[in-house]
């Protein structure tokens, strides 16, 4: 952990990497520094069907560093793989944060709402449970393509009837402001980042959708390495022979899929999918896992069968 | 007279899990575990195209992100008949064995420790060392409430202990880190890798690439060697009596993986009733009286007489336990029998300590292979052999494989480029099945008669403990 002059330092490095610009380093700083820590905001997590791996994801860290944001910027109150107590302790805990109200409640994974029991919290099925720890939330995060859009658990047959936070909101009637933050899994800085721009200004971020701009705003096709190939006509064909030209006719999701992956990168900026020869999924796109296959072998990249797709890229770049 | 305690729900594991007990005389008389979320990852994948369960099988879970992704893409490179080029598989074990190691280490120290750990007690400090002393800070006065313990028991309170522990419990969350940027380095990112596809890792590997891999490995062995191995040590010094607490029926399984120019790291087999004879796929059947499904495998959540999401495998009619445990047993490793020995233990037996010091020993084995196997890579040649991702495959595959929590199996039918069939055999599973077939499930056989001093609300500290020491992946074990 960092001394009271590295870490002013690294909110200013931050608020850069994580806001791109140096504006809001003064704020950040000024209002952690503000923050007792016993005034710090509370987290309350809590998984729907969900597989963890957001949580694993936000551990990794990218820019910003897990152990910063928990020890530092927030406090983390209930967490179902971080908290030591369990059982009937660890539920009075989460009643006791969320029946206090101010929290931040962060929702991993999906509701399922027609089979009720395929998620419990404590011995209630979640759907039930749910809404009283979202009664007195300040915000709402949605952390993951599940808690956003349903994700894998609501797609195929979606047999548990699984649904994303705002549907649930609105079915049980709560009006809370939600900031999305989809991702399958979500990229570190983009939760924590956002949780920390909140935090510090006090404000929301920009959003569209509900969900922020500033990660999510451009298509990553727009920011790919490969564009020059894609603007020539030279798309991959072969993953062994080939390591540089446009995934495209492998089905690359990038073109319909709007995220900062590119620039913002991975696991400390060392990688990201497309710069490891492999196309794009879509994990943060909100038909994400797709009904359409994942992958791909196009000849022509008409044959593509994305609608967004047809509208934003064909005619404009290659054929 | 008997008392009913339980944990519900059981917390620092992976996912939705309950447990119910009875305790008579001090002891528990009565059990039952309940995997208590269900997303039907098999049966999503039903009709589309086998190359998607690729991706979509490997989200079956966050923690243990690498394995499925691996196990699955085995099967379909049964499927599509394609093999990975040597260096292909030399990466897949890179990942592999580093992911698994990492995961040893959330287990040990964010999961596990806290359960024999009392944190508080690293409050306090006004020493010299800047780390521990914010560490200290922050425990004493952050107001944060996941550190709060309110499950009663006999935990270590020595300062300097839990200090120790304190540190490693943040140091390990950076190694897992660091460990994470080398798996994304050969596979785009973690949690799950998108270069892995059926006949090799699509990414083009420089040398500079392995030497960055090499240098967070090298990290990780030294922390595997200097912390992670000592502090399970001083746990098995401490608490001798969980080499006989957690027993379940000393039955194991294991597959054969990871494999050097050395032959391979670990063998196939499984024990029951101290015999040792090799794995036959064709004994295993799962069970579904316990849970929450028809007969025909469809969900029902009131299904009569189940209590658990959790299926319940078997082999030959026995329950297997598996995991590091369970694969030094299988391969009978005298290193491993050597460090028991330390502890006064003759044989490889299930328990709680066994299952710790497993998967410590475990680590350092992965480490020493991983700086073996990683030379094996040859650079410039190739990492992938083409398939045709779209191809309309008709066939059947198996990956028999591994994960830190016991061995893996996905097995998929496909017809005409669809998937007819989709059927995984997942290491909790076997672990934490319910009662079926007129036999406990392995978890649950290994919590019958568990001494009890601590129950009170929260349920007993001792139970949590032993469920705990399985390293429990609910996610996984229903999907
Ligand atoms: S969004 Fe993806 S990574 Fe996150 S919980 Fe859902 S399946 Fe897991
Ligand atoms: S299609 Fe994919 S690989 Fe090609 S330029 Fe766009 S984002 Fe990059």
């Amino acid at each position: 952990m960092l001394s009271r002059r590295d870490f002013i330092k690294r909110c200013r490095d931050i608020s850069v990497a994580v806001f791109g610009a140096e504006i809001f380093a003064a704020d950040i700083a000024e209002g952690f520094m503000k923050i007792a820590a016993s005034k710090r905001p509370q987290i309350a997590f809590v998984q729907g069907q969900s597989c963890t791996g957001c949580t694993v994801s936000m551990t990794y860290g990218n820019e910003t560093d897990f152990i910063d944001f928990v020890t530092r910027l927030v406090r983390v109150q209930v967490h179902p793989n971080l908290s030591f107590s369990q059982g009937h302790g660890y539920m009075q805990l989460l009643d006791s944060v969320t029946s206090a109200g101010g929290h931040v409640l962060v929702l991993e994974g999906s509701i399922p709402a027609r089979m009720k029991k395929a998620c419990l919290l404590g011995e209630e099925p979640l759907y039930n449970a749910l809404k009283k720890h979202l009664e007195k939330a300040s915000a709402v995060v949605a952390c993951g393509t599940c808690a956003c859009s349903g994700g894998i658990p609501a797609s195929g047959r979606n047999e548990t009837g699984s649904i994303d936070i705002a549907q649930y909101m609105r079915q049980v009637g709560i009006n809370k402001p939600l900031i999305k933050i989809p991702g399958c899994p979500i990229q570190p800085d983009r939760l924590m980042g956002t949780v920390a721009y909140i935090v510090a200004t006090g404000r929301l971020p920009e959003m569209k959708n509900n969900i922020p701009v500033k990660y999510f705003g451009d298509l990553i096709h727009n920011n790919c390495h490969r564009f020059q190939y894609f603007s020539q006509d030279i798309y991959l064909k072969d993953f062994n022979t080939d390591k540089h030209s446009c995934l495209l006719k492998k089905g690359c999701r990038g073109t319909i899929t709007k995220s900062d992956c590119p620039t913002r990168r991975w696991n400390g900026g060392v990688n990201v999918c497309v710069e490891s020869n492999t196309p794009c999924v879509g994990c943060v796109n909100e038909k994400w896992p797709f009904k359409e296959n994942i992958y791909y072998e196009s000849r022509n990249i008409e044959d593509l069968p994305w609608n967004d797709f047809k509208k934003n890229v064909l005619g404009r770049g290659g054929k | 007279m008997s008392t009913l305690l339980s944990v519900d729900p059981v917390s620092r594991i992976e996912g939705h899990m309950s447990v119910e007990t009875a305790v008579e005389g001090g002891r528990v008389s009565k059990v039952r575990i309940a995997g208590n979320m269900y997303r039907g990852m098999e049966r999503l994948l039903f009709n589309r195209h086998p190359v998607d369960s690729a991706r979509i099988a490997q989200r079956i879970c966050g923690v243990c992100h690498e394995v499925h992704g691996i196990s699955s893409v085995m099967a379909l490179e049964q499927i599509f008949k394609v093999t990975p080029p040597a260096n292909g598989q030399v990466l897949r074990d890179m990942i592999l064995g580093l992911h698994i190691v990492t995961d040893h280490l959330l287990h040990f120290y964010n999961l596990c420790s806290p359960d024999y750990i009392d944190y508080a007690a690293a409050a306090g400090y006004s020493g010299r060392d800047a780390n521990l002393k914010n560490i200290s800070d922050w425990i004493s006065s952050s107001g944060t409430m996941f550190v709060i313990n309110k499950t009663p028991g006999d935990y270590i309170r020595d300062k300097e202990v839990a200090r120790r522990f304190a540190l490693h419990y943040f140091e390990a969350l950076k190694i897992r880190a660091e460990a994470a940027s080398g798996l994304a380095l050969i596979g785009g990112k973690v949690p799950f890798i998108h270069a892995l596809l059926p006949g090799g890792i699509t990414t083009e590997i420089t040398t500079d690439t392995l030497m960055k891999y090499y240098h967070v490995l090298t990290k990780t062995a030294d922390f595997v060697n200097n912390s992670f191995i000592p502090d399970v040590m001083v746990l098995a010094e401490r608490y001798p009596e969980y080499f006989r607490i957690g027993e379940a029926y000393n039955t194991f399984y294991a597959h054969t993986s990871l494999k050097s120019k050395k032959g391979w790291l670990f063998n196939s087999g499984v024990i029951v009733d101290g015999q040792k004879q090799p794995f036959d796929y064709k004994k295993v059947k799962e069970l579904l009286n316990s849970s929450f499904y028809n007969p025909d495998g469809s969900p029902n959540e009131s299904a009569k007489g189940a209590y658990s999401w959790i299926k319940a495998p078997r082999y030959n009619g026995f329950p297997l336990e598996t995991g590091p445990l369970a694969r030094m047993a299988v391969n009978n490793d005298q290193g491993f029998r050597q460090f028991l020995a330390r502890f006064g233990q003759s044989s490889i037996r299930s328990s709680v300590m066994g299952r710790l010091l497993a998967r410590a020993y475990e680590s350092r084995l992965l480490c020493n292979y991983l700086f073996e196997r990683s030379e094996e890579f040859v650079i410039g040649k190739s990492t992938i052999n083409h398939v045709d991702l779209q191809a309309n495959v008709t066939g059947e595959g198996i990956g028999f494989s591994l994960a830190a929590r016991g061995a893996l199996v996905h097995h998929i039918k496909a017809y005409n480029g669809k998937v007819t069939d989709y059927r995984m055999i997942v290491p909790s599973t076997w672990n934490f099945g319910p009662t079926a077939g007129g036999k406990h499930g392995v978890a649950e056989k290994s919590i019958l008669g568990t001494p009890v001093r601590f129950g009170g609300e929260s349920g007993s500290i001792e139970v949590g403990r032993v469920i705990r020491s399985y390293d429990p992946c609910t996610a996984c074990s229903v999907h």
